[in-house]
């Protein structure tokens, strides 16, 4: 197949408090993702029914490549964490991690990974990736988040 | 030299050998030209979803496209035929031509967006054709076994009197928004009236483009289309040691009055 390169990316239209993560799964505070690959009607991705929110399935016998990832906060008040998992089971494990506590109040943070990727491989066909934005108190806009990331086969 | 240009379709004069692998018989065709030279492309738009459609999802439910061309999370799709206006010969199936055309194939490149779409062909229509271990078990774009299908792109050429179906899987759990690409050459072509020729292009001692037909299973419908337009069904395809054999049979073949009478020999 001819690599995929797409980017997902999603920004704060509305106030987000308390952000909270409960093991797997954000129960709140949590910033919708989309990308120019999918999404529905409101133009953030359309989660199926059974998944954590911002979770994506992987297709069987492809890995999904970050390449870059960065992530802007403007207005945060308390702590901002940009965190990449994959789904084992019943657990999360942490393949990527990008924490960035801020507590500067109205300042423009940004956290950025880049170069060598973070490959996520699917040979099975059931491995999530999920993208976890923890922030607490922050203003319509006030974050933005973009991931700018591959599909490959895993034969390339 | 190759026999193909920069799209990977064949050049004028060259041949092309349509294999199929359920009878080790193969058609040859000498390319005259194509009609659509230059024009080789066509950026057909989404994939033929239509909102309100009904897909079923790898766990067995039923999943509504709620966007023209947008594929539902999880869903696949079988024995899709692409449209392209009501001035075609069918107006369901755009690469589909009569018997009665036998001076024409289209040899089709389709490459699907996103590109871990996978796709996968059915002929004919409605038909899987990949299998593992003989018949036991039958792969395709639609079933989980995980195999019968590739990512994104296909190479076919769609013969003459026979639907082909189009598979399409999304196994993500995400809405895609798709697109298709079709590169292909609507070739004119004529068949060698060479029996030696033939054989020359079947033991790879001559050079030609070989496409092979994902068919493993003997089917009816394809052995009489291709008599029914070329008066035969192919050319077994012989070892080196059995020449005298092969050339014997093409030579007959090439002879027959049910060939002969279809024009098609040069």
């Amino acid at each position: 197949m001819t690599s995929e390169v797409f980017s997902i990316f999603g920004s704060s239209k509305v106030a987000y408090t308390s952000g909270t993560c409960s093991g797997a799964i954000v129960t709140s505070g949590f910033l919708n993702l989309a990308s120019e690959i999918w999404t529905d009607s409101s133009g953030n991705a359309a989660w199926t029914s059974g998944y954590a929110p911002n979770t994506i399935r992987i297709p069987k016998g492809t890995a999904l490549k970050i390449w870059e990832s960065k992530i802007a906060v403007n207005g945060g008040n308390g702590a901002v964490n940009m965190e990449m998992s994959t789904d084992s089971g019943a657990t999360y494990r942490t393949v990527g991690l990008d924490a960035h506590s801020d507590n500067s109040g109205f300042s423009v943070k940004s956290i950025r990974r880049s170069g060598r990727p973070i490959v996520i491989q699917s040979p099975e066909g059931d491995t999530m990736v999920r993208f976890v934005f923890v922030v607490d108190t922050v203003a319509p806009g006030g974050i933005f988040a973009e991931y700018n990331a591959e599909i490959v086969e895993l034969t390339q | 030299m190759s026999v193909v240009d920069k799209y990977g379709l064949v050049k004028d004069n060259e041949l092309l050998t349509v294999y199929y692998p359920s009878t080790n018989k193969a058609m040859v065709f000498r390319v005259i030209t194509r009609q659509n030279k230059e024009f080789e492309t066509i950026d057909y738009g989404t994939l033929p979803l239509t909102a309100g459609d009904s897909l079923v999802t790898y766990e067995g439910a039923v999943a509504t496209v709620l966007t023209t061309g947008v594929m539902p999370a999880r869903s696949y799709t079988t024995g899709k035929e692409f449209a392209f206006g009501n001035d075609i010969w069918d107006p369901s199936d755009m690469f589909f031509v009569p018997y009665t055309w036998n001076d024409r194939v289209f040899h089709v490149k389709t490459y699907v967006k996103p590109g871990f779409i996978r796709v996968g062909l059915q002929i004919p229509v409605g038909v899987n054709q990949s299998r593992f271990q003989k018949e036991r078990v039958i792969g395709g774009v639609n079933y989980q076994t995980g195999f019968g299908y590739k990512f994104g792109e296909m190479e076919t050429v769609h013969m003459p009197e026979i639907h082909y179906g189009y598979m399409f899987g999304n196994d993500t759990n995400l809405s895609l928004v798709t697109g298709v690409k079709f590169v292909y050459g609507e070739y004119i072509v004529k068949i060698p009236n060479s029996a030696s020729l033939i054989f020359d292009v079947l033991s790879k001692s001559y050079p030609a483009h070989w496409v092979g037909l994902p068919i493993t299973t003997a089917d009816s419908t394809i052995t009489q289309s291709l008599k029914k337009t070329w008066g035969f069904d192919g050319f077994s395809v012989y070892p080196n040691l059995k020449r005298d054999q092969a050339i014997q049979e093409y030579s007959a073949i090439l002879k027959s009055q049910d060939v002969v009478s279809k024009g098609v020999l040069m």
